[in-house]
């Protein structure tokens, strides 16, 4: 039972992390063309990861991405921003569907049935 | 911030685009405007976008038309002596409008919007994901 909650736990992090991301690629294609924008990325893979491993609190950072600018001083990769929304989209969908597993089985658990 | 962010945010990208493409149809529309010596002629309308401003979850909240700038108030003059607009030396005044650069604008607005409005549809179906968990 206690695993189940702290995977619940992990999921709902991660789901939530995986929305922050997905504004911030929605927020980056928006801002394709306007001039100076800087990228930016969300990391949290590494901190849930070692947050899991070693316990502690995993934390979800929003970071400039660095990328080299245009003459504009943008530098929104277009193509980029979309293979990682069509990834992020599914991310978000598999860990859906895997906290619905989760609530499946804690609610056998819990009826008997 | 609205209950789904991402939706909202590539709203405001959807509206700057089409801000941009009502600007580039002005402008293209009026491209050819000549106007009688004195008279005020047509100005090149350039919508000016700008990030909207970053709240403290760091992640912004889309993009915003901001201003428009307006091209030379001069227009351009053209040496056409026969025409009934042209003034004692023989030019005629046309709005400073590049057809050429306001084509290339267009492309790049259009493809703009279809990426907007794809993010939008994504959203809403990774929200709709969420919304289907129950226990």
């Amino acid at each position: 039972m206690a695993d189940a909650i702290e995977a619940v736990n992990v999921l709902t992090f991660a789901l939530d992390a995986i929305q922050q991301r997905q504004q911030v690629i929605a927020n980056n294609i928006a801002n394709e063309n306007t001039p100076g924008y800087q990228a930016k990325v969300v990391n949290f893979e590494t901190s849930l990861a070692n947050a899991v491993a070693g316990g502690g609190t995993a934390t979800a950072t929003v970071t400039p991405e660095g990328l080299p600018s245009g003459t504009d001083g943008n530098n929104v990769s277009l193509p980029a921003e979309l293979a990682l929304e069509s990834q992020t989209n599914l991310e978000n969908q598999s860990v859906a569907d895997s906290l619905n597993a989760q609530f499946t089985m804690l609610s056998t658990a819990v009826s008997g049935s | 911030m609205s209950m789904f962010p991402s939706i909202s945010i590539a709203g405001t990208g959807l509206e700057v685009d089409q801000t941009w493409i009502d600007a580039i149809g002005g402008n293209v529309a009026n491209a050819e405007d000549a106007v009688t010596p004195g008279q005020p002629v047509y100005r090149d309308e350039q919508i000016v976008a700008e990030a909207a401003p970053v709240g403290s979850d760091n992640v912004g909240d889309g993009v915003e038309a901001k201003a428009v700038a307006l091209g030379s108030a001069q227009g351009i003059l053209t040496y056409q002596p026969d025409s009934p607009l042209a003034n004692a030396k023989g030019y005629v005044t046309y709005p400073d409008v590049n057809i050429g650069n306001e084509m290339t604008s267009l492309v790049e607005a259009q493809v703009s919007y279809e990426v907007n409005a794809k993010v939008m549809q994504n959203s809403s179906d990774a929200y709709n994901a969420v919304l289907q968990i129950k226990a």
